[in-house]
């Protein structure tokens, strides 16, 4: 009888112990909140893309005749590009093109012939954080770095009473001389090209080394250049204030009439590297930051890439660097808008 | 007359006959018996989804993902079974996130397709992120940030909101460190290879819901949610307030430390509340019932400036709740 008592109350004990176990996982007639998951996973394998994106997409700059625009005279007061790579593949190479005048803008007499691209002119890159973030420190830091994507130059179309040819010529001998002047904003150089044997791309090229403005007349005799190109501006009392030397042919001739032949020469202008091209005879680039052929013929610091990997690393995707911009509009341009130009970047992945 | 020997054959004839008709009898009658069966299925909430794998291929940066891109097998689509044995009643997503910022990084590794999913209703046409992380980036010089008017303005961090080859810049205000009740700014008009979109967050005309003004930006506050870790708050997206997000971000803010989630389908995130609205909703609600399913469309939309390459994997998880199920 006593065993079979401690059996039941044993028994009931279990029961209990149960009983309080289901009660606590869920009370009789409550709610249960349940969940379960599950993932799916998700691969991708991205295209291999070279693109850039140039920012801002416009720019509008009101300036004087041999005037500079900046970005006190630009609408939103932009001064600066900012180029992002937007592909997916790093970048080696970035560089740049600017649209130009098909023939001279000057002496017409209205806005027919301009075009605003060629007036564009870009500062050396920067990724420089505490520069990008303070224009005046930008501004005092590239001041001296920007230089024409391609300016085009043709010939003056009118004598220059004032300016001997290198053989005593005043004015120049229009028909063994082909001059002109690279226009720099406030500033004009003086250049000719001897075309006696209709073959310029080989001959040799002259250009002044002060600037002429409005108030100096500049370096506009050219009998006694001994200057090289390279040598930049002369310093000191009593030197010759103009260079010369002789353009590289490197002509793509594609035998017909329209065929296309370049001579070209790395020419230090003022302090400014250029790679000087004549094309055709007809006309004059002054190009630095464009690294089309033929301009990619002159090397360093006179043609340069906005962006070199082998000099600043590979640009990685959503990467993206500046570079200051401004409009150098040069005197006797016709008032009102001139024509819209454009800027292209272009990249590359070598 | 018949014989006695044939009386004796004849009984045993009938006796014979007699068996034989006892004998066909007893094998016509059936014995049946039944056995109840008795099964207790336990409350088990369980989802499966499938495929489990979905794959893009030479997806190019920029671009929101279709057939051609999708990968053998990958339907753009997922299919969610409730394999369990009670209704599920809400059904919701999380996606993988990038650690750090990718773009510029140069490391494949710091990249997150997860980041990169939308879904949308199998019988809808509106498409949201699941939950896509933003950081902020380094300036960007064609920016007007509030409160100075240039592209470089202390206090003022700003990123943009990467929706394959559309680009929402934003601003947001991190000058005393806490920005769970912080100022927000977002563009009206996306950035893109053509267009700059909208760039000039000086004077934000537009509040942060509702049909917005062409050209025009956004602007509001961050509301403390979860205890005041987490600021929220709720967008319409773009002038045409296409797509409804709710965006918060972590009250402990500086420097390079600022990210910002916009989230619809993710109900865990910060800021969720127990129902669904415009800005922020549940896949699904009411009871999917046991042995029933759904469908939910997948898409990616690759960033620009996504590096190339097979990116690391990213996770997309559905998350199914049985809620109410009476025990």
């Amino acid at each position: 009888m006593k065993r079979r008592l401690w059996i039941g109350l044993l028994t009931s004990l279990l029961v209990g112990v149960l009983m309080a176990d289901l009660a606590s996982a869920q009370p009789l007639g409550g709610n249960l909140t349940i969940n379960d998951s599950e993932s799916s996973n998700v691969s991708v394998y991205v295209a291999t893309k070279t693109m850039v994106d140039v920012n801002p997409a416009a720019f509008n700059w009101t300036a004087d005749p041999g005037g500079v625009g900046d970005n006190n005279t630009e609408t939103n007061e932009f001064y600066a590009i900012q180029i992002e790579n937007i592909g997916s593949h790093n970048i080696t190479h970035v560089w740049f093109n600017a649209t130009y005048p098909s023939q001279s803008p000057f002496g017409v007499g209205s806005t027919a012939n301009t075009d605003s691209g060629n007036y564009v002119v870009l500062s050396a890159p920067t990724q420089n954080s505490s520069l990008i973030s303070n224009q005046t420190a930008f501004a005092i830091s590239l001041h001296e770095t920007y230089r024409f994507i391609n300016r085009v130059e043709y010939n003056n179309t009118r004598a220059l009473v004032y300016v001997t040819d290198p053989e005593g010529s005043l004015p120049p001998d229009n028909n063994r001389w082909w001059y002109g002047r690279f226009r720099n904003a406030s500033t004009e150089y003086f250049w000719m090209v001897n075309v006696t044997d209709g073959s310029c791309e080989d001959n040799a090229f002259y250009i002044g080394d002060a600037p002429h403005t409005k108030t100096k007349t500049g370096s506009v005799d050219f009998r006694n250049c001994v200057g090289t190109l390279a040598d930049g501006p002369p310093v000191g009392p009593g030197v010759t204030d103009c260079s010369v030397g002789t353009f590289t042919n490197n002509s793509v001739v594609n035998g017909g009439p329209s065929a296309t032949k370049y001579g070209y020469a790395e020419v230090n202008i003022s302090g400014e590297h250029y790679c000087v091209v004549i094309a055709n005879c007809s006309r004059m680039f002054f190009t630095h930051w464009n690294k089309d052929f033929p301009f990619n013929l002159c090397n360093s610091p006179y043609s340069e890439y906005a962006w070199n990997s082998t000099v600043d690393g590979p640009l990685t995707p959503g990467d993206s660097f500046v570079m200051g911009i401004k409009v150098r509009v040069p005197y006797g341009i016709y008032e009102g808008t001139s024509n819209k130009g454009y800027i292209t970047a272009i990249v590359n992945d070598v | 007359m018949v014989s006695g020997n044939n009386k004796h054959r004849i009984a045993l004839a009938y006796a014979f006959i007699l068996f034989l008709l006892i004998g066909s009898a007893s094998a016509d009658v059936n014995q049946s018996d039944t056995l109840n069966i008795f099964v207790s299925v336990s409350n088990l909430t369980l989802v499966d989804i499938n495929p489990a794998n979905l794959s893009w291929i030479n997806i190019p940066p920029g671009t929101e993902s279709n057939s051609t891109y999708a990968a053998a097998g990958n339907k753009e689509a997922i299919q969610i079974e409730n394999i369990g044995s009670t209704n599920i009643t809400n059904i919701w997503f999380n996606t993988s996130h990038p650690d750090v910022m990718p773009f510029g990084s140069g490391d494949i590794n710091n990249y997150n397709p997860g980041n990169f999913v939308i879904i949308r209703r199998n019988n809808s046409n509106n498409w949201y992120f699941v939950d896509r992380k933003e950081f902020n980036e380094s300036e960007l010089i064609y920016l007007s940030l509030p409160g100075g008017g240039g592209s470089n303005v202390p206090g003022m961090a700003h990123g943009r909101l990467r929706s394959a080859d559309s680009e929402y810049f934003w601003v947001m205000n991190i000058s005393d460190g806490s920005c769970n009740d912080t100022q927000f700014w977002i563009g009206n008009d996306p950035h893109s290879q053509a267009s700059t979109g909208t760039v000039d967050f000086t004077a934000c005309g537009d509040p942060l819901t509702g049909a917005g003004t062409p050209g025009d930006c956004r602007t509001g506050s961050f509301t403390p949610t979860l205890g005041g870790g987490w600021g929220m708050l709720n967008l319409s997206l773009g002038a045409g307030a296409a797509e409804n997000y709710t965006i918060i971000t972590p009250a402990v803010c500086g420097g390079s430390n600022v990210s910002v989630r916009f989230w619809h389908w993710n109900k865990d995130a910060a800021g969720a509340i127990g129902s669904s609205n415009s800005f922020q909703e549940y896949f699904h609600v009411g009871a999917l019932t046991p042995g029933e399913h759904i469908i939910a469309n997948v898409k990616i939309r690759v960033p620009y400036g996504t590096i190339a390459g097979t990116l690391p994997t990213g996770h997309l998880t559905v998350i199914a709740q049985a809620v109410g199920v009476n025990s």
